[in-house]
């Protein structure tokens, strides 16, 4: 029954945050909220991706500096004040970028590639999107 | 499991009495929960009830023929089912309209008549807007769905090195490339993955096959039943179930097709009434690894 190589699956969603000029990376599957991520995955309208954002830029993340850091980027977490997470660093974001990508492939020489199908840039409260 | 299997026996004795019709909806409907209960997705949130009430009603007929319990089965289900609305397969969706469909046949006198009809529609519309879906999807006719799909299915991996060639080795490569790319914390936006001709050529061929037996079950399963293609509409269903589900093994769904196959043959159409029940009693078969056992059997002999 299915038709099509975009299905949720191959919809990757890249989070990049922003803090003290420095850029790190969020897992999405790290969200404490997945029905907005899941939500975003199937309908990255102007709404759905500005919730996400806004989600985002609300909350405190944490990262552990031996552990989080891989092939130059620095992953985030969520910070759930516990015991552990109070001891690593803690930052709040100055911005985010949200971008949801499809998949394509092009047959002829067998590549595969991300396509933009939208995004959302959100820096204390001002945003842009398509 | 022994009692549900000795009753279904016991209903099939009784095909011939004078109440075959309501034999035959009382099966449809035990079928039907069967497909709920195995195969639909749930909620966390309502799978202890769904768990309970579901066996209840395949044990006792009075409760699976019950107007108030299908309605209270389809809003359950609709509830549970609505946190699941963005990830749900497909078939989770259609086997809710089939809830429904259930749940208002039985609120009319003939209740048999109705649920059939409503089988025959279902199915006809499941795959009218299937093959509209795949016309309106040029990567699909192009043959660049069924591609990546043999390379980087997993469900597709066996039959993609029995027929195109597509090594262990070449398999391991596309995944690195593939999974490297989808990962949401990776920011790779590209790469190539590795294939063969005939993988090519069979992608297009498949694309092409799926578009023509799913146009032909629309087109069957839709058209007035006095129409010549109307009354042989259960062999493009049977033929797409054999090669379909052998490959891609989606049992959810298969189960829901061979329910609603059954429901649709009206009390006329022994033979395939008999086919869809067997199909559905053997859909775990489905889940063997033919391409796997014919590899073997290939390497055996030569």
């Amino acid at each position: 029954m299915f038709a099509m190589i975009d299905r949720l699956e191959y919809r990757p969603v890249h989070i990049t945050l922003w803090s003290s000029g420095e850029e790190y990376i969020v897992n999405p599957r790290d969200l404490l909220n997945r029905e907005d991520y899941y939500r975003a995955k199937s309908l990255p309208g102007k709404n759905v991706l500005d919730r996400l954002a806004t989600d985002i830029l609300d909350r405190s993340w944490v990262y552990n500096k031996d552990v989080d850091k891989v092939e130059g980027y620095t992953y985030l977490r969520p910070y759930s004040s516990s015991d552990r997470e109070s001891l690593q660093d803690t930052i709040t974001a100055d911005s985010v970028m949200v971008q949801v990508y499809r998949l394509k492939m092009n047959i002829e020489n067998n590549e595969i590639t991300l396509n933009s199908i939208n995004h959302i840039q959100k820096v204390n409260n001002i945003s842009t999107s398509k | 499991m022994k009692t549900i299997i000795s009753r279904i026996f016991y209903l099939l004795e009784e095909f011939h009495t004078k109440h075959l019709r309501d034999r035959l909806l009382e099966i449809t409907v035990i079928m039907s929960l069967i497909t709920v209960l195995l195969f639909m997705q749930h909620s966390r949130l309502l799978m202890g009830v769904i768990f309970l009430l579901i066996p209840v009603a395949i044990l006792f007929k009075e409760i699976a023929l019950s107007r108030v319990y299908w309605v209270l089965l389809s809003l359950l289900m609709t509830i549970g089912f609505l946190p699941l609305y963005f990830t749900a397969d497909n078939h989770t969706f259609l086997t809710l309209y089939w809830i429904f469909a259930v749940a208002l046949s039985l609120w009319f006198t003939d209740r048999y008549s109705v649920l059939s009809h409503n089988a025959r529609i279902l199915i006809g519309l499941c795959f009218l807007f299937a093959t509209l879906w795949k016309l309106m999807s040029p990567e699909f006719l192009e043959g660049d769905f069924f591609l990546l799909t043999f390379l980087t299915d997993s469900r597709f991996f066996d039959f993609a090195e029995l027929t195109a060639g597509i090594t262990p080795e070449l398999r391991s490569q596309n995944l690195s490339v593939f999974e490297n790319i989808i990962e949401s914390t990776n920011r790779t936006e590209s790469g190539n993955l590795q294939s063969t001709g005939t993988a090519l050529l069979l992608s297009k061929f498949m694309a092409y096959w799926t578009v023509f037996i799913e146009g032909w079950i629309a087109i069957a399963f839709l058209l007035p039943r006095k129409k010549a293609i109307s009354k042989y509409r259960d062999i493009p269903l049977i033929i797409f179930m054999f090669t379909t589900y052998p490959i891609a093994t989606v049992r959810g769904f298969a189960t829901l097709l061979a329910v609603m196959g059954f429901a649709q043959c009206g009390q006329e159409n022994k033979i395939m009434r008999i086919a869809y029940l067997s199909i559905f009693v053997l859909i775990p078969v489905f889940s063997l690894p033919f391409e796997r056992i014919l590899m073997d059997l290939i390497n055996m002999f030569t």
